[in-house]
């Protein structure tokens, strides 16, 4: 019984100074669909990396297990050429380096519904926890196709995978010299977690069902729904910005801001992804989860602290407050577009339905503008609008506050419509930034104004290249910090808000598409849209 | 330190804009370049010479070069200017000058900075306080914008020597931290440093270029934060150790490890040593990694705790520092092993061990790290614990130039206390006096000789940053 309790543990007095907080736990990366896609061009390049540069422990392990017949030293092989080519660091330069990595790497063949398969799993787990000291620690990483999750899900929970368990002597108590007691991590259990890729539901309903799914196996505490774009540096200073500096918040509400306006544009088409997006469409690809977190993001208010349940507790609670639409208030919110032929960068480009792998008469959308509103009181009657579309003119991410225009125009020869209001731009990407317009006197006898752009660019400022979304959030997750992975009720508050908007276009007949032309700013339609309040979009 | 030799054509600024391999730098300058009357001395064409007290206004004028520039590319963004921090480097020949303006140019891009050039030479003996100006950009690997760092060059030679502090203080940018870097010597004695010293935040020293280590770290660690209260000095030595630290912390970041840190009885640290006699012993790093672990884990020093004995085996004394921990023992070896390396003393291998039983029995359990011979820039880990397979790992440990350190030093703006206590360690061990971490700040744990039972590992431990003073927690 004595065993049981773990005893207190104090800090590693060595780590004390160092940049690092501590290196994970030692533990296995249950990695399903590794002969995948997202595997071979990030997982396993971030995992590299990362061990590379000293963040894992030395004795992490990767399982892969997925359907494919491979031996253990043929997936070893396989990565090793993706991670060649995609990694910073390359196994070529230090052989030695990577057959240490390798050694960890195992493979199980199996289709994902094979009961038996996850008790080979779990067979090997067992014997890399005594060989390799991995602690029974397990990061599981659902990399498939979306419709397998249900069933691994279910097999995780049916073969006794999912659940963490307290340290019992059978677990790994060493009576080693001295009778030394060994306690497995800080809370004196060892963990299991799983990290579920998007598209994370298709709609509140599948969202739910897969929610209600996971949940009969892991703990909402053990489920880290990733999406990559919080991973991204940028996006993680906008609440640096916000709640690092104190003359922000003051003028950061209906008093002094006018609009704010989210934009996500992009040059490229569809791509080879037409199986995937023919289904889903752009308000599902990235309205309903990026661009509403980073919505989330700039509305949110102060988090009690900086931990992860904070954190979300105020993201979700914007969410909670941006009201979904009824049907018929979608027709007046929003405006969605597909692209016929055009040019982009000077070359022809073909429509969305000559892609390949798209219906001739598909009615998917490849644009999406919308207006919300976030009913509290920082924000009453402020619109956020959101635009985004396939095969616009160039690539940005944006997100421009617009404040109120100055009460009165005072300098003479100035008309009204010459003051520009001042807005501050965070940009996301491609050059991260944040940028302030505001007005200035030209010189010369006369007053006549210019709007400048005070312009901070990360670029310029710190020269140097941005970590890799994955790394940061696969360790995050190792490490058991959840900050930047989104909780469920976040999942379903967004799901709402997108269904509603799906619920209100099933009702209404399409517009006839395509409606804008690949190369342009989207459909004529959505001018208009902002128009009516008064507004124009800002030219990115 | 040793290469006293100026080339006659050394010039301060070597750039030119077609030499750079990377192909990522390059530097702005105003065209109307007028050659100084010594042309031994600045030939690029790079720098312009100003009176010190245009500088400002020079510099102002090379931004709008540098705007104008931009937009006859075609840029639409305007230049601007971000800066972190003052960064003031003490040259002590054009030579080393251009070696470390080359180092601080690779970092521009995440220290954007005005850096200050304090330079003589010995080859200048009767010339007046002199400066050049110039802006330096560096375009990111990727293309894109550039980030541009102002360099002002101040020379002075012979009796203007002393007029050189006096010319840096009022080029220095308001409201951002004053940075030293002292790439050479025992700065404290200097007439340099000693005016410069109210005006500073921070003093990057290197402890492998000085010629007495051992007295300097003492002197150091005694007078250090005592004369200069107001100055965070670090060290690039301590730096190089970085990786270091972070594999032998990681060795004990499973809470199951950590235990061991309590019985840890012998350490054995190995540092290169060139096989030249004549080669001066600097055994800095072994000496502040002994000083780290001893202050990190609560060992004291006691009287007389460092020894060095001669051998006939080798030319370099062996050190052996020993050490309390609450009744256990704790020795440290350090040995020179000969070993080609970059900077002088640098750490080679470092295990710790756990006695056995009895006393000739082999060590229980062995945690070890040592350069790979035949993997460059490799480090193969080992631990051995009992019974328990060993885990062996080759990791990857790059090696760390000065741009590296200095690009690291740069980000800390307060003062590195792990770095502090374990130079008062190392102070203490070559005094000979006691000395304890815990009683100059806080203890972490019961004091431990005896191996402990699962019983007593159960019992509450006294937390770190716990009760001063240290008594067991009951």
């Amino acid at each position: 019984m004595v065993a049981l309790l773990a005893p207190p543990i104090t800090e590693n007095p060595l780590r004390v100074g160092l940049r690092m907080r501590r290196t994970p736990d030692p533990c296995v990366f249950v990695l399903f669909g590794i002969t995948g896609d997202l595997a071979h061009r990030k997982l396993l390049p971030a995992l590299y990396n990362l061990s590379v540069e000293r963040r894992l422990p030395p004795n992490f392990s990767i399982v892969g297990f997925a359907r494919r017949p491979y031996t253990d030293d043929e997936i070893r092989a396989d990565l090793k050429a993706s991670v060649e080519k995609y990694a910073r660091n390359k196994p070529s330069q230090r052989p030695g380096v990577w057959n240490s990595f390798a050694e960890g790497i195992h493979y199980v063949q199996s289709n994902f519904d094979d009961a038996e398969g996850y008790k080979k799993l779990d067979k090997l787990l067992s014997d890399m926890d005594e060989q390799r000291g991995t602690l029974g620690n397990r990061l599981y990483y659902l990399s498939t196709p979306p419709d397998f999750y249900p069933t691994i899900v279910h097999n995780l929970g049916a073969a006794g995978l999912a659940n963490s368990r307290p340290i019992s002597m059978a677990d790994g108590t060493s009576n080693g010299a001295g009778g030394l007691f060994m306690p497995m991590s800080e809370t004196g259990e060892n963990w299991r977690r799983i990290v579920v890729e998007k598209p994370f539901g298709h709609d509140l309903e599948s969202a739910h069902a897969l929610n209600r799914q996971i949940s009969e196996a892991f703990n909402e505490e053990q489920i880290y729904r990733i999406d990559h774009y919080l991973g991204k540096e940028t996006v993680q200073n906008i609440l640096v910005f916000r709640f690092a500096n104190g003359i922000w918040e003051p003028i950061w509400s209906r008093r002094y801001i006018d609009n704010v306006q989210i934009i996500v544009s992009e040059n490229l088409g569809v791509e080879d992804r037409a199986s995937y997006y023919d289904n889903a469409g752009g308000l599902r690809d990235m309205v309903q989860n990026h661009m509403m977190q980073l919505l989330a993001l700039v509305a949110m208010e102060p988090p009690a602290s900086f931990d992860a349940q904070s954190v979300r507790d105020e993201k979700a609670k914007v969410l909670r407050a941006i009201k979904p639409f009824t049907p018929a208030e979608v027709a007046h919110n929003t405006i969605r577009g597909q692209y016929g032929p055009g040019s982009i960068f000077g070359k022809p480009v073909p429509g969305y339905r000559q892609e390949k792998d798209v219906p001739p008469d598909s009615e998917t959308e490849t644009f999406v503008a919308a207006r919300f509103f976030v009913d509290n009181w920082r924000w009453s009657g402020v619109p956020f609008y959101l635009r985004h579309g396939k095969r616009l003119p160039k690539r940005a991410t944006e997100i421009a506050i617009q404040f109120k225009p100055a009460p009165l125009a005072l300098f003479q020869h100035t008309a009204a419509d010459e003051l520009q209001p001042n807005v501050l731009v965070l940009h996301i990407q491609p050059d991260e930034g944040i940028s302030l317009k505001f007005e200035s006197k030209l010189p010369g006898q006369d007053i006549r104004l210019r709007s400048v752009d005070m312009n901070f660019n990360y670029g310029t400022s710190f020269g140097i290249e941005t970590p890799d979304a994955y790394e940061r959030l696969l360790w995050d997750a190792m490490i058991g910090d959840s900050t930047l992975f989104t909780r469920r009720d976040e999942v379903e508050l967004m799901w709402t808000l997108a269904t509603s908007i799906l619920e209100g276009w099933k009702r209404i007949p399409p517009p006839t598409f395509p409606n804008y032309r690949a190369g342009s700013w989207g459909p004529s339609a959505a001018d208009e849209f902002i128009a009516r309040d008064g507004r124009q979009w800002r030219r990115v | 330190m040793s290469n006293t030799e100026t080339t006659p054509a050394a010039d301060v600024h070597p750039k030119d804009g077609t030499g750079d391999t990377a192909g990522s730098s390059q530097v702005v300058a105003a065209p109307n370049f007028v050659h100084d009357e010594d042309p031994g001395t600045l030939d690029s064409g790079a720098a312009i010479p100003v009176a010190v007290e245009y500088v400002d206004a020079q510099l102002n004028e090379l931004w709008r070069d540098v705007a104008e520039a931009a937009q006859a590319k075609g840029g639409t963004q305007a230049v601007t200017t971000a800066q972190v921090l003052n960064l003031i480097v003490r040259a002590t020949s054009y030579k080393s000058a251009n070696g470390y303006v080359e180092a601080i140019e690779r970092i521009t891009g995440r220290h954007p900075c005005r850096v200050l050039v304090a330079t003589t030479d010995p080859e200048e003996t009767a010339i007046p306080v002199q400066a050049w100006v110039s802006i330096h950009c560096q375009l990111p690997p990727t293309g894109g914008r550039q980030v541009c760092c102002e360099q002002v060059t101040i020379v002075a030679g012979g009796e203007s020597t002393r007029q050189l502090p006096a010319a840096i203080i009022p080029l220095l940018l308001p409201a951002l931290p004053v940075f030293l870097w002292w790439p050479e010597g025992d700065p404290f004695d200097d007439y340099i440093f000693r005016n410069l010293a109210d005006s500073i935040s921070r003093m990057i020293i290197d402890t492998s270029t000085f010629e007495n280590p051992e007295g300097a770290l003492a002197k150091l660690a005694s007078q250090g934060r005592s004369q200069w209260p107001k100055i965070a000095v670090s060290d690039l030595n301590w730096g190089r150790l970085t990786p270091w630290r972070e594999m032998i912390a990681s060795f004990f970041d499973p809470p199951a490890m950590r235990p061991y840190l309590d019985r840890i009885s012998r350490v054995k640290i190995e540092y290169a040593q060139s096989n030249d006699r004549r080669a001066h012993v600097n055994r800095s790093q072994a000496l502040l990694t002994a000083g780290w672990l001893a202050s990190r884990l609560d060992w004291e020093s006691v009287e007389d705790a460092y020894k060095l004995t001669h051998s006939e085996l080798s030319h370099v004394p062996r050190a052996q520092i020993n050490l309390r921990a609450g009744k256990r023992n704790v020795s440290i070896d350090l040995n020179a092993v000969e070993w080609t390396s970059a900077c002088p003393g640098e750490l080679f291998s470092v295990t710790l061990e756990i006695v056995g039983e009895r006393p000739n029995d082999p060590p229980a359990s062995v945690f070890s790290l040592s350069t790979s011979k035949d993997q460059e820039s490799c480090v193969v880990s080992n631990i051995a614990v009992a019974d328990a397979d060993p885990i062996s790992r080759i990791i990857q440990v790059r090696s760390l130039d000065a741009a590296d350190l200095l690009d690291d030093e740069l980000e800390i703006y307060s003062r590195d206390t792990v770095y502090e206590e374990s130079l008062a360690m190392v102070g203490a061990f070559i005094r000979g006096t006691k000395h304890s971490t815990r009683s100059t700040t806080m203890s972490h744990k019961v004091p431990s000789g005896e191996p402990i039972s699962a019983a007593q590992a159960q019992q509450p431990q006294q937390h770190r940053g716990g009760r001063p003073g240290g008594r067991p927690g009951n």
